[in-house]
């Protein structure tokens, strides 16, 4: 593998691997510049201006937040990046269930398609009181209702992904006389994988969303009621402190996902 | 003959589904096979709507205003910043990838910040929505201006258009399709955006409202607010629709198909 790898193009790999670190380090430098930059501006606005901290709490106060919270803040994002999870699985294996239902009967994809197109556009976030009626203040409401958001863009890539199956493809499975449901595992399952992970990477988002708010509603642990119960207190810097957690997990579960689009694609497309 | 069954079918059946949904939902609820305190009965709800609607219509109008003047806001400053964007390098270079983060965030958890911020008011539902909103009009926009055919702008070039020129009459017509779809991206955003504000500000408009009833369990009141969400909600993504296809048959481009793409789902 080291050896093939290492032919490509007739260089060493160690100099190979050089000329990537030094495109990425100069692809980097302006965007790291820029973050760098902004960061030491606001922490100079910040303390020239002698702004309240509660209205604007300069990056190193935010940083002293993070460092000195650091075991609670890990504690909630855990609890809450553990439901994240939990309800992108759950909606994953909903939505191309619902996916695949609508393509094996065309009645029921006639019936019910446009009333999901219709759920699909309806602010959902507006519901997140009702299910706090439904299931509790708990970690069932914050699930079911981050379900009930991401569930539709997975839907709709694997529905985009089942009906972008090649016809030929599809019309060769019937003269093989492959039934409807091995035609649907061995060519369009396989081949509705790019777009259901477009689906997957905006419901990753949406996950997230979905928990957070629903521990804004209610609450007693997780980074949600964090952030909330710090508002209450005019705790800015815990705030933000909790946001960059949050984000931080936020992005690794999302470098997860896009890590097993490009493995999937490997596999495929070579 | 076929054709035309077809089509009523298609009308016709999930029209019939619906009502078939309606209809069994009120019995069950009536037969209290479902607690009303969990599920109101939808005609019970749509009688609350109709006999509140003197009190439930303020509350419309300040969600449907704040949503407006957030797409309104967030569409300009995004098409323009995606188009500053496209032609100075350097800054492209420098803040593309904050960019693209920021649209990953998270950011529905700002919303207690900005009412520390702003204060409980308009300016902070504004605010609120228009920072949630924005990245993808501006990720679209930039994606659009940057996808025109290159044989094209060679052309142009070759035979003196101005840059001005290419913006107007090339880049533009070009960007259409992927900055409307990132407007429509942004019209659910906004809308998103400018309830969970609601929530949070708790002072007017329908996500004040659905809290208030919550707290109260008056879950029928619950439904009707949730219903005018969903009105507005579909309203202003078919305007939006509409001026696409509008804008498209003007520049003579084909209207795709109407399948629903994963990215413009709303929360």
């Amino acid at each position: 593998m080291s050896a093939e790898v290492s032919s490509i193009g007739g260089l060493p790999a160690s100099r190979r691997l050089e000329g990537i670190m030094c495109r990425f380090a100069g692809g980097a430098t302006l965007p790291v510049g820029f973050i760098l930059i902004s960061l030491g501006i606001l922490e100079i606005l910040a303390r020239t201006l002698t702004v309240p901290e509660v209205l604007f709490p300069s990056p190193g106060r935010v940083l002293t937040a993070l460092v000195i919270n650091a075991p609670a803040l890990c504690h909630h994002a855990a609890l809450t990046v553990s439901q994240v999870v939990v309800a992108l699985i759950i909606s994953l294996a909903v939505g191309v269930a619902v996916a695949t239902v609508f393509t094996l009967s065309r009645v029921i994809n006639k019936m019910f398609a446009p009333l999901f197109v219709v759920l699909q556009i309806i602010p959902k976030i507006a519901l997140a009181p009702l299910f706090v009626v439904w299931f509790g203040p708990g970690a069932m409401s914050h699930l079911s209702f981050a379900v009930c958001l991401s569930f539709f863009p997975i839907l709709a890539g694997a529905r985009a992904g089942f009906e972008e199956t090649s016809a030929d493809a599809v019309r060769l499975c019937s003269a093989l006389r492959a039934s409807r449901w091995q035609t649907l595992i061995h060519v369009k399952l396989p081949m509705a994988l790019p777009q259901l992970f477009v689906g997957a990477k905006v419901s990753t988002t949406l996950c997230i969303i979905g928990v957070v708010l629903g521990e804004f509603v209610s609450a007693n642990a997780g980074i949600g009621w964090y952030i909330v119960r710090a508002a209450a207190l005019s705790q800015t810097a815990n705030i933000l402190a909790a946001l960059v957690v949050l984000s931080l997990f936020g992005l690794l579960v999302y470098g997860m996902v896009a890590a097993g689009e490009i493995a999937v694609r490997r596999r495929m497309f070579g | 003959m076929l054709k035309r069954s077809s089509r009523a079918q298609r009308i016709l059946l999930p029209l019939l589904n619906c009502i078939c949904i309606v209809l069994l939902w009120q019995y069950a609820v009536t037969h209290r096979w479902i607690s009303p305190l969990s599920l109101a009965a939808p005609f019970d709800a749509a009688k609350v709507a109709a006999s509140s609607f003197d009190i439930l219509l303020p509350h419309i109008l300040a969600t449907a205003y704040a949503t407006l003047l957030t797409f309104l806001l967030s569409s300009v400053c995004g098409i323009f910043l995606g188009a500053l964007l496209m032609h100075w390098r350097a800054f492209r270079l420098a803040v593309y990838p904050s960019l693209v983060m920021f649209q990953l965030l998270p950011k529905i958890a700002l919303a207690p910040l900005f009412v520390v911020w702003f204060g409980v008011n308009l300016i902070s539902r504004l605010s609120f929505a228009g920072f949630i909103s924005f990245f993808p009009i501006v990720l679209a926009t930039l994606a659009g201006l940057r996808a025109t055919d290159p044989l094209v702008l060679n052309l142009c070039r070759s035979m003196r258009a101005s840059p001005v020129q290419i913006f107007w009459q090339v880049r533009l017509p070009y960007a259409v399709p992927l900055i409307m779809s990132g407007l429509k991206v942004g019209m659910t955003l906004a809308i998103t955006g400018v309830i969970v504000s609601e929530f949070v500000t708790v002072q007017s408009g329908l996500g004040y409202i659905i809290v208030f009833a919550s707290s109260n369990l008056q879950i029928d009141l619950m439904f009707a607010a949730l219903g005018w969400v969903s009105l507005i909600g579909l309203m202003f993504y078919g305007a939006v629709l509409l001026l696409e296809r509008i804008i498209l048959m003007r520049l003579g481009a084909p209207v795709t198909g109407a399948l629903s793409r994963p990215g413009e789902a709303v929360p």
